[in-house]
């Protein structure tokens, strides 16, 4: 979850109240945030991916005065006309083909403000931009650059320019590969051999998005005219990430201005930012339904309007202006929940469902649980181990010579790369961690392996196995065997052991359980070799049993 | 009744003869009883410190005796004499007068007896020593005809020790060789006298006599009736003993079984799904953008082989239409082309709402309560708080007046039934959820609240696809966090570490106790 720090004073500057640092988090909570730490000066909080108007602590400062009822209701947000163009090229459609933009001047940006506004577009590039892949953001000094300005794609040598952090000039194939935030973001332009260009009417870049701005434009204290680039993949997010952070800037203080985007070739034009609100239509039933309480309109209005939303009352129902910075809101149940939080959670009441139901566990559980008692009961002690595992352990240190049936693709973990087939080398490992405990040790495990199954829509399924082992100095096949005729015999099962020589037994010593000509299991003395790649010095007898085949789960 | 009451006298043997013999011969000196019953003092101080602790005799220190034994020096004189008397023998012997000199050279005496010798034979008035032209000489001045008190005492500590109030008349004499170095040494000794009490002496006779006492009852006793003739050795019920330790049942199984019970008990049925997964019931069917981060590979585990599997068709159209524009749910959609291909990989679940979601595609069953704990994956290095694998508990609530606030009491009952009673919700996001929520529960032993788990609604867009019209009541609560704070483990990853240790001082009645008081 993407983070935040809400300093003390400056959220209490924003709404207007002086705050403590504990009424911030309980606000924070209060609008689904969760608090990481409380301290003197500032609160540490993190929200949710669906919520980016959060990143910055001006629009979450936004929240709280609805909250606090300082005020309700959305604010009004517009941007007035402006002479700015940007002409886009056709050459940008195969690379990155949207772009909004927006001009914002009378700024007066401290270091505090500049700090959020970074902050604030990292979290857009990662929660809206997915790591810069669907849109990524440019922020310039306006007063370094001429309009009108040009959105195209160039070759990968054809330009020029000295990148932000960078002393020289270099072509965007110098940048990809030598300059550190290239080399990061190259990735997203792999196997494309054209670099995205913003140039202005002079031939200055502004940027090579989602890469890297000029150095040209970089944000200065003095900076007064911001001119904000959105680029990306997606349009509607492309929009969705320059309204959030037009608002923002408004709420800093600025005054926004449109420009005129022009897809060349497709007689298309539109004014960005588009900072008008979206109309919804919400049935109050729906709302006192799913959050269990008879509300009235004027309850829904109220709950609503702290949350910064606009609502009245109509015929239809409840009349909702959502503003441009809320990218959340897809359905009505999106607005039925704004109403439970601006009601306040702690507010609602936890009551039984009234819904009757007769209780069951599957019947596998409860076989399940007779066999863990049983097992229970001879003197063994139950282990639990991860259905994740890998190649070397359960195969090659098993002496199983062939390929796991599931292979994992990109495990973190070198740890994990297939899924268990057999509980028996988790538990020889479980003997071997255990070594310095005193002797003898009788384990066994109730659990699932994977096997694979391409009848199934899903490739592989899971088998309920039984595995059990005696460890100690003198322990013995017969002293197993009695065990397993034990547990045979509660499947009605006795005397159907075969014969049968396994990789990981002693030659010769080794049985297969049959049923009905099918192996269900086995048995034996674990081999030498085995106990020697598990680091384990001491005898072992152990037996595995497939439930699934004795048709138990 | 009091234990004084009901009290079954039960003497050990040698106590047994102790008390009868100061019940017979009146107060005794443990080395008096030793004597008589032929055994060692260290056995009957022993008994005497039982005898105490029953009220059956007192012990006290009688008197303080002093003993003599022979120094060093005292071991020699014994045998040759005391330095003074074989001094006036030599004198006598040289015609009752000779210098120092004459003396020194007959080699009878050393230089420090003779020195010795000088000093008290001169102090007892034997001798005279004078001085002239240069030369010592020594004369008798009376000759001790009869032995000394002195000489008398050696002679009797010749015999062995002896006890200094024995000795009468001699005692000065024992007090003056005692201060001469190492020649008599004079030790403490208490005395220690042991009584019958009261009680002892109110016993019957027959609590006295002595019986054959049983120490391992067998077969043959039991058969022929002979141990009613007969008493049980008591035992020490102190004496250490080999420990007897296990089986155990996992904690987690134990706390899985307790888990399922109550859902079982609130009247849901038990499920299971796959865990080997179509992305398509993990995510798609869930209104999990295809870019959504979660289904990113730090994520999520995909699988190489297999790698895809086939998605349900029709459904998958349908989910399909959802994600690009609301597919006629009311929604907007995410507004983006949804891939079939993206839908067929292959996951290890993320989660068991991949489940219950399976589950409620197929289950026309209204209302329905099903539940499921079970085991999920997420691609994350292994740390004390994360697990690659780790367990869940889900379940969905579907009926036509479900609603947020049944979901919030229904989580509350649960945790309650697990002995966590302060339970609170905060609002929180799932992609597949609307309205969402998260449920913390206070830890008195920790004074904090911890995040156990989400819950919410069913979005529109997740069951209007499967033609589901009802509210649908869904949570995932984690179940290892759960288990960290009844079992009392600071590591997660010990859950799956199956150390004996650990295992086998898991206290399944503890924990059930915690649970019930809350």
């Amino acid at each position: 979850m993407p983070a935040i720090t809400l300093k003390v004073d400056r959220v209490s500057r924003f709404v207007g109240a002086q705050l403590s640092p504990n009424q911030i988090a309980d606000l924070a909570a209060a609008l689904g945030m969760s608090v990481e730490e409380v301290g003197e000066a500032e609160v540490k909080v993190e929200y949710n991916p669906n919520r980016p108007d959060f990143g910055s602590q001006v629009s979450v400062a936004r929240a709280f005065k609805g909250l606090l009822e300082i005020e309700l209701g959305a604010r009004r947000y517009s941007a007035r006309p402006s002479s700015v163009v940007v002409e886009v090229e056709r050459s940008v459609e195969s690379v990155r083909p949207y772009i909004a933009c927006a001009l914002v001047r009378s700024l007066i940006l401290g270091e505090e403000d500049i700090a959020d506004l970074i902050a604030l577009q990292e979290d857009l590039h990662w929660i809206l931009g997915r790591d810069r892949r669907k849109i990524a953001i440019g922020l310039h000094d306006y007063a370094k650059v001429r309009p009108p300005f040009t959105y195209r794609a160039v070759g990968l040598s054809e330009i020029r320019f000295i990148p932000l952090g960078y002393y020289q000039e270099m072509t965007p194939q110098q940048i990809l590969a030598e300059h550190p935030t290239g080399r990061k973001y190259a990735w997203i332009l792999q196997g494309k051999d054209l670099a995205p260009i913003i140039l202005d009417s002079r031939g200055n870049v502004l940027s090579f998005p989602p890469i890297i701005n000029s150095s040209l434009t970089e944000l200065r204290p003095e900076t007064r005219e911001l001119f904000i680039d959105v680029t990306g993949t997606d349009e509607k997010t492309v929009n969705q990430a320059l309204n959030i952070l037009v608002t923002t800037l408004i709420d800093l203080g600025g005054v926004a201005y449109k420009t005129l985007i022009r897809y060349k070739g497709k007689r298309r034009q539109i004014y960005t930012p588009n900072l008008s609100t979206t109309k919804w239509l919400l049935d109050p039933s729906l709302a006192s339904s799913l959050i269990g309480l008879e509300l009235s309109t004027r309850d829904i209005v109220k709950a609503l309007r702290r949350m910064r939303l606009d609502a009245k009352a109509s015929r239809g129902g409840v009349i909702v202006s959502v503003p441009p910075y809320r990218v959340d809101i897809l359905h009505p149940v999106d607005l039925v929940e704004e109403v439970a939080i601006g009601i306040g959670y702690e507010n609602l009441e936890p009551v039984l469902p009234e819904t009757a139901g007769i209780g069951a566990l599957l019947p596998a559980s409860k076989i399940l649980d007779v066999l863990r008692r049983f097992m229970l009961g001879m003197g063994f002690t139950e282990v639990v181990n991860t259905t994740l595992s890998n190649t070397e352990r359960d195969f090659n240190w098993m002496l199983i010579n062939r390929e796991p049936g599931v292979k994992i693709l990109n495990p973190v973990s070198i740890m994990y790369d297939c899924l268990r087939e057999l509980l028996l080398p988790g538990i020889l490992s479980n003997l071997a961690a255990n070594s310095k405990n005193p002797y003898p040790q009788r384990l066994f495990e109730l659990g699932d392996v994977i096997v694979r199954n391409d009848t199934l829509p899903e490739r592989a399924g899971r088998e309920t196995h039984l595995a059990f082992v005696i460890c100690h100095s003198t322990a013995s096949f017969s002293e197993l065997k009695a065990v397993l005729e034990e547990v045979l015999r509660l499947f009605e099962l006795e005397n159907n052991l075969t014969a049968k020589d396994y990789p990981f037994f002693i030659p010769g010593r080794g049985a297969a359980v049959v049923r009905e000509g099918v192996e269900v299991g086995f048995i034996g003395e674990i081999h030498p070799s085995v106990l020697e790649n598990f680091g384990l010095y001491m005898p072992v007898v152990g037996c595995e049993l497939n439930l699934s085949l004795l048709s138990v789960t | 009744m009091s234990e004084q009451g009901r009290e079954e006298l039960e003497l050990h043997p040698l106590e047994r003869r102790v008390l009868s013999l100061i019940i017979s011969e009146g107060p005794l000196g443990f080395d008096e009883v030793a004597a008589k019953l032929a055994v060692n003092v260290g056995a009957v101080a022993k008994a005497a410190e039982w005898l105490a602790s029953k009220g059956l005799a007192e012990s006290s220190k009688a008197s303080v005796t002093h003993v003599m034994t022979l120094g060093e020096e005292g071991l020699v004189y014994v045998e040759k004499g005391l330095p003074e008397r074989r001094l006036v023998e030599t004198l006598k012997s040289m015609g009752g007068e000779a210098t120092l000199g004459q003396i020194e050279s007959t080699g009878i005496l050393g230089k420090d007896e003779l020195n010795i010798g000088i000093i008290w034979a001169k102090r007892n008035g034997w001798i005279t020593v004078s001085k002239s032209d240069g030369e010592v000489r020594l004369r008798i001045e009376r000759y001790p005809d009869s032995k000394t008190d002195d000489e008398l005492v050696l002679e009797i500590l010749k015999r062995g020790a002896a006890r200094l109030e024995d000795m009468g008349p001699l005692q000065p004499a024992c007090e003056r060789l005692s201060r001469r170095p190492k020649v008599l040494r004079i030790s403490e000794v208490s005395r220690y006298v042991l009584t019958p009490t009261k009680k002892a002496l109110s016993l019957p006779p027959e609590a006295l006599v002595e019986r054959e006492e049983i120490t391992q009852l067998t077969p043959e006793l039991l058969i022929s009736g002979a141990w009613r003739e007969k008493r049980f050795r008591r035992y020490d019920i102190y004496a250490p003993v080999k420990p007897v330790q296990g089986p155990r049942q996992h904690p987690l199984t134990h706390l899985i079984q307790l888990i399922k019970s109550i859902f079982v008990e609130l009247g849901f049925e038990e499920i299971q799904g796959p865990l080997v997964e179509l992305a398509f019931w993990n995510f798609d069917a869930l209104f999990q953008p295809q870019d959504h981060p979660a289904r990113e590979m730090h994520d999520t585990f995909y699988l190489s082989n297999p790698a895809t599997g086939e998605p349900p068709n029709e459904l998958s159209a349908r989910v399909g239409r959802v994600h690009r524009d609301g597919g006629g749910t009311g929604s907007r959609g995410w507004g983006y082309e949804w891939s079939v291909e993206e839908a067929s990989r292959l996951v290890l679940r993320t989660h068991t709402t991949a489940t219950t979601i399976r589950h409620l595609a197929q289950s026309p069953k209204r209302p329905l309560k099903v539940f499921t704990v079970d085991r999920v994956f997420r691609n994350e290095k292994v740390d004390w708080r994360r697990l690659a694998e780790f367990h869940q508990v889900e379940g969905i609530l579907v009926d036509r007046n479900a609603n947020l606030r049944q979901l919030m009491g229904l989580i509350k009952e649960f945790y309650s039934r697990m002995g966590l009673k302060k339970v609170r919700f905060r609002p929180s996001y799932f992609p597949y959820t609307e309205p969402s929520a998260e449920v913390d529960v206070y830890v008195e032993g920790k004074g904090s609240w911890v995040e156990l788990g989400g819950m919410g609604i069913f979005r529109p867009e997740v069951t209007l696809p499967l033609g589901v019209k009802e509210p649908v009541l869904a949570w995932g609560l984690g179940l290892e966090r759960l288990a960290i704070l009844l079992l009392d483990v600071n590591d997660v990853r010990a859950l799956y570490q199956n150390d004996l240790r650990w295992l086998l001082s898991f206290n399944p009645l503890k924990l059930e106790r915690a649970r019930v008081s809350g």
